[in-house]
């Protein structure tokens, strides 16, 4: 009986990090649900063209504001006639794709600035006042920026949103990397006279990674909900392109005819909020060193 | 480091951070497509008059001296007229700024008080169901789009129920008790992420506060459980709130933007959009300039406050 407990302990130690962050992982509940939640958004996202009944953008203005439950339109018709179901499938297509983009923008400038600054003193001082000018404009201003240079467009969204968080990412690696430089393994890599880069992508990158990703799934749904917001004032994704924004945005002008139409991609986005949120909490309590 | 040498060089790390922020704002406006001289000029004007114009502004000048002229007019408050409205950009700043303030002072408060509130409350309980519940509450703050909330809230609270008015606002200088009535649904949208991000803060913060020696050993000296809480707890816990609010300005702001939309408020934020539409460059410069200023000022006060309430601070660069 001693023996067994003695072995499965043993195992349970000689497992990786990362197989023993996912066990924990899994025995989470809110971090199971989370994931479901996830999975759902990216069936949505992914299958959006497959399972849609309509085209987002097919008019008919036979049937305009029809209630949820009508035959072929499970969720209804908005102003134009056009099937709600539909256009929120699409609008998670957009959303899902807006918040992997600024979290790819975020994550790639925000990470190299990160080890540099938690690596060497001279850069911390100018990737610190960088950081401070970035935090400085608040996301819409930079998107009204962007919007007024460039044109309202998915991608300026994108763009705006994930400079908006660089900061986040920069402050996080930062830390890591101070934390991991001071560590034995990184000052023997020093006195073999390995180069710097390599200290930094090889050593300090894979150690930094599991802080980096925990910050993505925050980002996430910020930038889900960044878009939403500059989309509902017009300054992110033009129609006919299909947005949880523009739907709520049209749903405020017909609020008194057709409140459902206010309620479902509002909906929508918690649901796919909470996930990201859900399941990223749980990953924090998995992989993050400093959380435990 | 003493605290007058950090003050200082908070100061000058502020000034730096103004001046580059003043190059990415300046040299942004030269990004805006078009010329601003042919624009003024019109379409039947002769390269002489766009010419004259140009120089009148400053145009044909070297890229540095324009900026120095730039910011001679930022800091004389000479911001330029309204191509739409041909109001001095200056008062019509002076008089949304104020609107936009009330609403995210307002907001702040309640965001603090409500979570300082639900996160007590989820130390206080943990493992049972007001941890949950406060937990769940901080989790869909976090998770919804706060305008939303707004759209729901004109629904229900003005339309079907009559409470508080969809829209409208009265200035606080006139009537501060009807202008609180009229930012209140306003000023609830905007606190519901902000509410979220300092219940989670509270509860932490709490939760570590809580499980240190000298708390354990002020219980044992018998002192009682709310002067424990409060001295102790949420003194310690008040220390990374204010730095989270200083951070969450910029994301306050952009809140702001929408929620004077839903609720049809003359703020700041109501200027940019309709600025936005009419391409009113004048306008659009100088609000990312007041924001920005803002954010400076805001978060270099939030630092000294910092080391105010918190005798025992790491003063360091």
């Amino acid at each position: 009986m001693y023996q067994t407990t003695a072995t499965a302990a043993a195992a349970e130690t000689s497992r990786s990090p990362f197989i023993r962050g996912l066990q924990q992982l899994a025995r989470n509940k809110l971090g199971v649900i989370g994931g479901l939640l996830l999975l759902l958004t990216v069936i949505a996202a992914v299958g959006a063209p497959w399972i849609a009944p309509h085209h987002f953008a097919a008019v008919n203005f036979q049937i305009p504001f029809q209630t949820p439950g009508t035959a072929g339109y499970p969720l209804g018709t908005d102003d134009l006639g056009r099937d709600v179901l539909s256009r929120l499938l699409y609008g998670v297509r957009t959303s899902l794709w807006i918040g992997l983009l600024s979290v790819a923008v975020a994550v790639g400038v925000g990470t190299p600035l990160g080890l540099l600054a938690g690596y060497s003193r001279v850069a911390d001082a100018v990737v610190s006042r960088l950081t401070d000018v970035a935090l400085a404009f608040p996301f819409l201003i930079i998107a009204v920026g962007l919007a007024a240079i460039r044109g309202p467009s998915l991608e300026n969204a994108a763009i705006a949103l994930g400079i908006a968080n660089i900061p986040i990412i920069v402050r996080v690696v930062r830390g890591e990397a101070l934390r991991i430089s001071g560590l034995e393994f990184v000052q023997a890599a020093r006195a073999m006279n390995i180069s710097q880069a390599r200290i930094l992508f090889q050593h300090l990158l894979p150690n930094a990674s599991s802080v980096i990703i925990v910050q993505a799934t925050v980002i996430i749904p910020v930038a889900i909900i960044g878009e939403a917001m500059l989309s509902f004032l017009g300054l992110g994704i033009q129609p006919p392109e299909p947005s949880l924004g523009i739907m709520l945005a049209d749903a405020q002008e017909y609020i008194y005819r057709s409140p459902w139409a206010a309620v479902w991609p509002g909906l929508t986005i918690i649901v796919m909020c909470l996930g990201f949120n859900m399941f990223g909490d749980a990953l924090r309590d998995a992989l993050d060193p400093n959380a435990r | 480091m003493t605290k007058s040498r950090f003050f200082l060089t908070r100061l000058v790390q502020s000034l730096i951070t103004l001046l580059i922020s003043a190059v990415v704002i300046f040299l942004g406006i030269r990004a805006l497509p078009g010329d601003p001289a042919r624009a003024m000029a019109g379409d039947e004007a002769g390269p002489a008059e766009i010419a004259a114009i140009r120089a009148d502004l400053g145009l044909d000048r070297p890229l540095v001296e324009q900026f120095l002229i730039f910011l001679k007019n930022v800091v004389t408050l000479n911001l330029g007229e309204s191509t739409r409205t041909g109001q001095e950009v200056t008062s019509m700043i002076s008089q949304t700024l104020p609107v936009t303030l009330w609403l995210a002072l307002y907001a702040v408060f309640l965001a603090t008080v409500g979570g300082i509130i639900l996160g007590m409350i989820a130390e206080r309980h943990r493992g049972r169901f007001p941890e949950f519940l406060s937990n769940g509450i901080a989790l869909l703050g976090l998770s919804l789009p706060s305008f939303w909330l707004g759209l729901l809230g004109i629904m229900l609270f003005a339309i079907t129920l009559g409470w508080f008015p969809a829209s409208g606002y009265v200035p606080m200088g006139v009537n501060p008790l009807a202008a609180l009535y009229h930012l209140t649904m306003p000023a609830i949208v905007l606190a519901t992420a902000l509410a979220a991000v300092v219940t989670r803060q509270t509860r932490a913060s709490m939760i570590e506060t809580m499980g240190t020696d000298y708390v354990r050993f002020a219980k044992a000296k018998g002192l009682s459980q709310p002067r424990v809480l409060f001295k102790y707890g949420l003194r310690n816990a008040l220390i990374a709130l204010v730095t989270i609010t200083g951070l969450q300005l910029g994301a306050l702001l952009s809140g702001a933007v929408v929620t004077e939309q839903i609720f049809v408020l003359p703020g700041i934020g109501s200027l940019t959009l309709d600025a936005i539409l009419a391409r009113d460059f004048p306008v659009i410069q100088a609000v990312v300039l007041v924001v920005t200023v803002l954010y400076v000022v805001i978060n270099l006060l939030v630092d000294i406050l910092y080391t105010v309430i918190n005798p025992r601070v790491r003063v360091s660069a």
